[in-house]
């Protein structure tokens, strides 16, 4: 039966033609745009460095976020907001099949669809030489990134179950999540947050899905790597808590005829 | 005469109600409001901060621009951005709906035209006035007054040109009802426009943020190395193109047609 939901899931993701659109705009643009921004940058300063960055390492840095922020589109959070807004969440409830695999069915189906996606851009960059990581950094990615990627699934489950108490709620989970992927290092690497601002970043659970990992593979810095794993884990098992207690009382002050 | 006054007095009258109609909605969901606009006051910070981080890693050699330069870009964004949204929003977020469920059909019986049907449908002002005041309130307290005007009026040149663009994304929705790139396209619009473009010699950079060149084109206009007139013209057709856009998907609607 999952088979069957992840099947119908993935052809739903790739039937419609506005997704491969909407992808562009979501996933593509938000984190090449800032990456040629800093190469134009720094042509135009003409310096081999930018703050300890040369034009090498942030294109391997924003490839890495780039990939995570992808895989991690599960867009969960606006499904959820749908579901209960109109108060179709009625019928999943009601029905044998569990609506957390549900959930999960539609994270995998679209996961698979980006990891294809994925797979291309990061063979087309390594063979075109745009970046090229070492086998040392890919082993490094593969420890460390598919926990960003759960991470990054569990905090958009648990801003979708904000929809319970919330009837205009796309535009809030947007603006939460773009707030909270700018803290975490999607756009703007860690090292060039003001000083005064970093403690931000070190309190908000995305520099365990972006920064810190991203420039983990990129320096190779094997002595990080227990306290990113801890940092991840530790954020994971929050979420999934607070997705758990969120997920039982907004079903309480559901009112079956949307929030 | 007395025709036109009839007119402006019906869309005045039209556009007061949508004002009122809003605030009396969104006075309701104080929530979602109270979240919104703190998350909207937190991204901005997020938007000042990454420019800022750029200005200050170019060691002051930014495209040329000096750090008032880069205040007034950021400035003008915000606030046009703002005054786009306040228009556009409601259309954006609720045209593909309304197509899908039927409801466009009402919208194309109005006796209001269409065209304002992108403002009265659902304003903007209680999401976006963050933008309008931060972005405006940057511009008065930085700028010589002598300056203000023109950085004001670039600013609604450059908002005009948002709300053509805007319009011609989504209109396909008339057509297509699955069609819906609303919150797509505002995060591209949110997330692009993070530093000025007029001076890069980037192609693949200004190909990928032409959604909101306009900004950019805009700070050109205020450091006078573009001329307002060449702006304005820009601003004309691409309000034009909007206006044939939408006047070609309307003309192939057919009730339901999704």
């Amino acid at each position: 039966m999952w088979t069957a939901m992840l099947r119908m899931f993935v052809q739903q993701q790739v039937v419609h033609r506005e997704f491969w659109l909407v992808l562009l705009l979501n996933a593509v643009l938000p984190v090449v745009v800032p990456l040629l921004a800093w190469i134009a940058l720094a042509q135009s300063v003409d310096a081999l460095q930018i703050e300890g960055w040369n034009i090498a390492t942030f294109t391997q840095y924003y490839i890495i976020n780039f990939i995570v922020y992808s895989l991690s589109f599960t867009s969960i959070h606006s499904e959820m907001g749908n579901l209960v807004r109109t108060g179709q969440l009625n019928f999943w409830i009601l029905r044998p099949l569990n609506f957390f695999g549900l959930s999960f069915s539609f994270s995998l189906a679209r996961f698979a669809v980006m990891l294809v996606f994925c797979t291309f851009v990061g063979v087309l960059v390594q063979l075109t030489g745009i970046a090229e990581f070492s086998r040392e950094q890919q082993l490094f990615a593969l420890m460390v990134l598919p926990f960003s990627v759960i991470l990054l699934m569990l905090l958009n489950m648990c801003i979708g179950m904000l929809a319970f108490w919330l009837i205009e709620c796309d535009g809030a989970f947007a603006a939460i999540l773009l707030f909270l992927q700018f803290f975490g290092g999607l756009i703007l690497p860690l090292d060039l947050f003001p000083t005064w601002l970093q403690p931000i970043s070190t309190i908000l659970p995305l520099r365990y899905a972006f920064g810190l990992p991203s420039e983990a593979v990129v320096t190779l810095a094997y002595h990080d790597i227990p306290q990113i794993l801890f940092g991840q884990i530790v954020w994971i098992g929050i979420f999934f808590f607070a997705t758990s207690i969120l997920w039982r009382r907004g079903l309480r002050h559901y009112d079956a005829v949307g929030a | 005469m007395k025709y036109i006054a009839s007119e402006i007095g019906f869309v005045t009258k039209m556009l007061s109600w949508a004002v009122i109609l809003h605030v009396r909605r969104w006075q309701r969901y104080r929530a979602d409001v109270a979240l919104w606009i703190s998350s909207i006051w937190l991204t901005i910070l997020a938007q000042g901060i990454f420019i800022f981080s750029a200005y200050s890693a170019s060691g002051g050699n930014f495209f040329g621009y000096s750090f008032d330069d880069v205040v007034v870009f950021f400035a003008i964004t915000l606030l046009s951005t703002g005054l786009a949204q306040i228009v556009v929003h409601g259309f954006t977020l609720r045209l593909a709906d309304a197509v899908w469920r039927g409801d466009f059909d009402f919208w194309v019986v109005q006796p209001v035209h269409l065209f304002l049907r992108v403002l009265l449908e659902d304003i903007g002002l209680v999401w976006f006035w963050p933008h309008v005041i931060i972005g405006g309130g940057l511009l008065v307290w930085i700028l010589p007054l002598s300056h203000v005007w023109l950085a004001l009026l670039v600013a609604v040149i450059a908002a005009i040109i948002e709300i053509g663009l805007i319009i011609c994304v989504c209109v396909p929705a008339i057509q297509w009802g699955r069609w819906n790139p609303n919150e797509g396209l505002w995060e591209y619009l949110e997330r692009s426009r993070s530093i000025p473009l007029g001076r890069t010699k980037n192609m693949l950079l200004i190909v990928l943020s032409a959604g909101v060149l306009q900004y950019s084109l805009a700070l050109e206009v205020f450091t006078g190395r573009l001329h307002l007139a060449l702006f304005f013209a820009l601003a004309i057709v691409i309000v034009t193109i909007a206006w044939f856009c939408m006047r070609y998907f309307v003309r192939k609607y057919t009730s339901a047609s999704s």
